[in-house]
């Protein structure tokens, strides 16, 4: 399974719509509602090396059983508030209590020291269509309520190849051109090309296209 | 946040027999086999860390925990012989059975997780199971002279898996700002008491380079527990303090239970001299 995000900063809160509307040649079905949430963490250390990075963040997608990516650098984990097979071997081993908290309440509550919240972006509600090639998830994204921009992710299924992804990829892009939302940022990278992980992947995208 | 009610106490490696069919006797049920790794880590002593958060509160720098289950299997391939038995053989410095090098590459993430799934019994849920980590801070057990029993918050979050160019759980946590400090292994038994009580006897090593030095030798750690998954749930504070209270005046006499040091249970990064 592959993905790719697209971010645009120049669309308007209708472009959801208009897209919907190209888009619905080639549709399918219409699917559920997603969401999701971005959030920034900045390190608060000021002695670290010159041009080492100091954000993190951490993405939670709703509509993927709830999980979290966290990401810095190279490095990324995946959490989530929902485990209940993976919970109850660990409570056996007497290494968890088997009561949560999500990592952002981790960071909040203990390693504030640590990290500073920056920023915190929201798609609530979105769109997901299901086109003879693709799934294409759209929702409108805000920031403390104000209006930032579209977001498209787009996913494929298993076993389609990396150049006909692209090629779907690229007929997304076309139909979006024909809008007038301006210039947008497309990321399909991968963060370990070896070695393929596709939610650590999506995530890695989320960052490359929300994060100017 | 789970709020943990704890008593603790030793018993020798003599006592261990007796104590087990004392207690099995006592809760009806024959103990369970468990095993954990865990790995402390501390935020990285190279970063010039504020004492206070952006909203100028105190923050201290606390420890994180971080561990997981022992593939038992290798400590005993036989499902069948795996009960409360397989313990005695651990008086000494040496894990029989464990090589120390697998909880390095669990760590360091080089080992193929999917060769460890030998045996289908233990290993049930594939690879997320394989993968995932119990990440964890406590707080320092609250103070006060009249408290009958410990009690400790803990914040946890389960560890799924990780990903990235640099996978390693703990190049993560190095990106988090913190570095290894110590590792144990605890092998031990659980008895599920009544009344939400858990009855622990472990055996637990520090490991060192490779090597592991047991800490608990010549006997066995016993801790009695409650979780309370709610802090501001009084009515089940107050029943499963009643309930530890009520194993401590049955055990008493034998296995005296008593309120571990709060000191030794601060996991705050200055305390570490004082021990």
């Amino acid at each position: 399974m592959r993905s790719t995000v697209i971010f645009s900063e120049k669309a308007t809160p209708a472009s959801i719509t208009e897209f919907h509307d190209i888009l619905s040649n080639d549709l399918v079905s219409i699917k559920e509602k997603w969401s999701f949430e971005f959030k920034t963490y900045r390190l608060t250390v000021k002695n670290l090396p010159q041009g080492s990075s100091k954000l993190m963040h951490v993405i939670t997608f709703t509509n993927r059983d709830n999980q979290s990516v966290i990401i810095k650098n190279n490095s990324a984990i995946i959490t989530s508030s929902a485990t209940e097979a993976v919970q109850s071997s660990l409570t056996l081993n007497g290494c968890s209590t088997g009561t949560l908290d999500t990592f952002d309440n981790l960071l909040v509550s203990k390693l504030s020291n640590l990290w500073t919240q920056r920023q915190n972006i929201k798609g609530d509600f979105g769109s997901t269509f299901k086109t003879t090639e693709l799934t294409v998830r759209a929702t409108n994204v805000f920031s403390y309520g104000g209006f930032k921009g579209l977001l498209i992710e787009l996913e494929c299924e298993d076993g389609v190849s990396d150049k006909d992804f692209d090629q779907r990829v690229m007929k997304i892009r076309h139909l979006l051109d024909e809008m007038s939302i301006g210039e947008y940022r497309v990321c399909s990278s991968s963060m370990d090309p070896k070695n393929y992980n596709f939610i650590c992947d999506l995530a890695f995208q989320y960052v490359k296209v929300l994060e100017v | 946040m789970v709020l943990q009610l704890s008593l603790v106490s030793s018993i020798d490696d003599d006592s261990y027999d007796l104590c087990v069919s004392t207690l099995s006797n006592l809760c009806g049920n024959p103990p369970i086999v468990f095993g954990n790794f865990t790995a402390m880590l501390k935020p990285n002593p190279a970063f010039d860390i504020e004492q206070v958060n952006s909203k100028n509160q105190l923050v201290e720098q606390s420890r994180i925990k971080l561990s997981k289950g022992l593939p038992l299997h290798e400590v005993e391939p036989d499902n069948a012989k795996r009960d409360f038995r397989i313990l005695k053989k651990y008086q000494n410095d040496e894990v029989e059975g464990l090589d120390p090098q697998i909880m390095q590459d669990m760590l360091y993430g080089s080992r193929d997780l999917d060769e460890m799934e030998v045996d289908g019994e233990t290993n049930k849920g594939g690879s997320t199971t394989q993968n995932a980590w119990s990440l964890s801070i406590s707080d320092i057990p609250t103070a006060g002279s009249g408290r009958k029993v410990s009690t400790q918050a803990i914040t946890e979050t389960t560890v799924l898996a990780s990903g990235g160019s640099s996978p390693s759980i703990i190049s993560f946590l190095s990106e988090l700002g913190y570095v290894l400090d110590f590792q144990l292994l605890v092998l031990g038994i659980k008895f599920n008491m009544n009344n939400g009580v858990f009855l622990e006897l472990s055996k637990i090593w520090r490991l060192n380079d490779g090597r592991t030095e047991q800490i608990t030798k010549g006997g066995f750690l016993v801790k009695a527990f409650v979780n309370v998954a709610k802090s501001t749930d009084i009515k089940s504070i107050n029943l499963g303090t009643t309930s530890l209270l009520a194993l401590q005046k049955e055990l008493s006499g034998y296995v005296e239970l008593e309120i571990p040091d709060r000191k030794s249970m601060d996991s705050r990064l200055e305390n570490k001299n004082d021990i």
